[in-house]
């Protein structure tokens, strides 16, 4: 069986192709502001060059957030068209939940932590005691000066995001817990085991139902929220 | 030759099968009214979130109502050059994405070229040359066509689209999005007359045009009266600067009609359906001895059929585009060259 996963959610952009014992290929690189035009390209010579065609695929997988709205959008609606025209399965993968995969076996929580700007991170809280993690708290988006009060025991943070509580949070919460190295992508080898992780719990869906996750309003949405509540306010 | 046309400029996720150009096989539209209804206007990022999520049901819809699947289509158009760039970004992706699984052409369109092919798809023996007038709530220019895809700018605005200043005083009188259909309809029951609105630019020489002013004018007169506690009558208000900018619109278009000597206009775009500027070109025209041409209703506001049809005639001249292709937000309005003979 062979997995083909595409990460579009940061600035780097990887497209792995593999099956449960072996990564056939794998092409990381720089996607600043170009997920659209490189992500094609990318994925023909990696075809081209691991010998492979899109029909050998069995299982589609795209990361679905949190992380870059437009870099995720344009993953996710290039792997359920290919989908939709092959009729394949699509596993949606959760950054948050990949970054966990780095640390198994691992005795403390594991957070994991990817910036959200604003100075906010979106992050997840999991028990990576065997060889796959467990979520224990579900995805959200928090301010990075209330994160310090989620922590209440020694534990391991890891995700870009550990960058932006270096800059902005008090040293106390630094010198208490363990800061894994600073991966600033989602490996290959990752994406494919989590992509087989998730296939095998039946997490896949249809090109129609795959739909990206960002925790995170729009302006829009915000101002229109704060807007209404002053409105309210002034009407009590 | 089918092709599947996709079209995501700003709120709309569309895709149509057209085949040779002409023959609309099926012109599928999902709005997304409901999502900015709130807002009193397009929210760009809340575009781009619905069009990921239904684009796909789209296509599927286009393909079933025309009785065909992906292994029938011959090459995929898609609007890569105008619009909202988020929008754009969805159905970029999606027409690369299909055309690279199906190893079909992938053509990308420019959204305004695709506002003047609406008028050749239904009129495919429309004759050469012709000025068209674009207009909606995202562009507002005058084009002289020459041939499939030799064209002259004449004209454009230099802030507001027509479309835009409808949607905007919509919003100030509270009325729903998009304003063009409502202001229409509650027009026709006021006196264009009762309000004497200024017609922006409307002895210049030049064919460009500027409704900013315009809108101002309206909104300046509302806030005097709810001042000064008087009430006004809504239908004379949306009347009177209904008829302004139609003024414009028709005066400017005529006039660039007249200047080039051609025998044809053409009007197409979102405001293209409203029904007192139809009618008034249809009877200046008629004064004037050239024939006008609006593209059916359902063609007026964004549609993949227009991006298909302009995709079938890009095809025949020998172009298709590379799977780096990009999305742009306002890519200028570009000749290529004409077909062979």
């Amino acid at each position: 069986m062979i997995i083909l996963v595409v990460d579009t959610s940061g600035d780097k952009g990887t497209i792995a192709i593999g099956s449960r014992s072996r990564i056939f290929g794998e092409i990381s690189l720089d996607m600043t502001m170009s997920h659209l035009p490189k992500t094609i390209p990318t994925l023909d010579y990696l075809l081209h060059s691991s010998g492979m065609s899109l029909s050998q695929i069995d299982i589609l997988s795209v990361v679905t957030g949190p992380g870059s709205w437009s870099g995720i959008r344009i993953g996710v609606t290039l792997i359920k068209s290919i989908a939709h025209v092959l009729n394949k399965p699509i596993v949606p993968l959760c950054s948050l939940d990949v970054l966990a995969f780095h640390l198994c076996w691992t005795h403390m929580p594991v957070y994991t932590l990817i910036d959200a700007a604003r100075k906010q991170i979106y992050y997840a809280i999991y028990s990576c005691k065997q060889n796959t993690p467990v979520r224990i708290h579900e995805p959200e988006l928090i301010s990075i000066q209330n994160f310090s009060s989620k922590i209440d025991c020694p534990s391991v943070l890891i995700g870009n995001g550990v960058l932006l509580l270096q800059k902005h949070s008090e040293k106390e919460l630094y010198n208490n817990h363990f800061m894994a190295p600073y991966y600033h992508s989602l490996p290959a080898m990752l994406l494919v085991k989590a992509g087989f992780y998730f296939y095998d719990k039946n997490f896949s869906v249809h090109a129609h139902d795959l739909i990206p996750l960002y925790l995170q309003q729009s302006d829009a949405e915000r101002n229109f929220d704060i807007w209404q509540k002053q409105d309210l306010k002034k009407g009590s | 030759m089918l092709i599947l046309g996709i079209e995501t400029a700003c709120d709309d996720s569309a895709a149509a099968i057209v085949q040779n150009g002409h023959l609309i096989l099926s012109n599928i539209v999902w709005g997304q009214k409901e999502v900015h209804k709130r807002f009193g206007g397009v929210v760009p990022e809340l575009a781009a979130r619905r069009h990921t999520e239904v684009i796909t049901h789209v296509i599927q819809e286009s393909l079933d109502q025309a009785g065909i699947t992906f292994q029938d289509i011959d090459a995929i158009a898609v609007n890569s050059m105008r619009g909202l760039i988020r929008s754009i970004v969805v159905g970029v992706s999606s027409a690369k994405a299909i055309a690279y699984t199906l190893n079909k052409p992938l053509i990308g369109v420019h959204h305004i070229e695709g506002h003047i092919y609406s008028t050749i798809l239904q009129y495919p023996d429309m004759p050469f040359p012709f000025v068209c007038l674009t207009v909606s709530g995202g562009h507002n220019m005058i084009i002289l066509v020459e041939d499939h895809g030799k064209y002259q700018v004449l004209g454009q605005t230099h802030d507001d689209a027509a479309g835009e200043a409808f949607d905007k005083i919509a919003k100030l009188l509270s009325l729903e999005y998009p304003g063009g259909p409502i202001i229409d309809k509650i027009a026709k029951q006021g006196n264009p007359k009762a309000f004497d609105f200024p017609r922006p630019m409307i002895h210049r020489s030049d064919y460009d045009f500027s409704f900013s002013g315009l809108k101002t004018a309206v909104m300046q007169t509302v806030d005097k009266s709810q001042k000064q506690n008087i009430s006004i009558h809504i239908p004379d208000l949306l009347a009177s600067f209904q008829q302004a900018v139609i003024d414009v619109l028709v005066s400017k278009t005529v006039r660039a009609a007249n200047d080039t000597g051609v025998s044809a206009i053409a009007v197409a775009g979102g405001v293209s359906a409203n029904s007192l500027l139809r009618t008034t070109f249809t009877q200046v025209a008629n004064t004037i001895q050239k024939a006008v041409f609006f593209p059916d209703i359902s063609l007026c506001t964004d549609n993949g059929a227009m991006i298909a049809a302009l995709g079938y005639y890009r095809f025949r001249s020998g172009f298709t585009s590379q799977m780096t292709l990009d999305a742009q937000s306002n890519k200028p309005l570009e000749s290529w060259s004409v077909l062979p003979s």
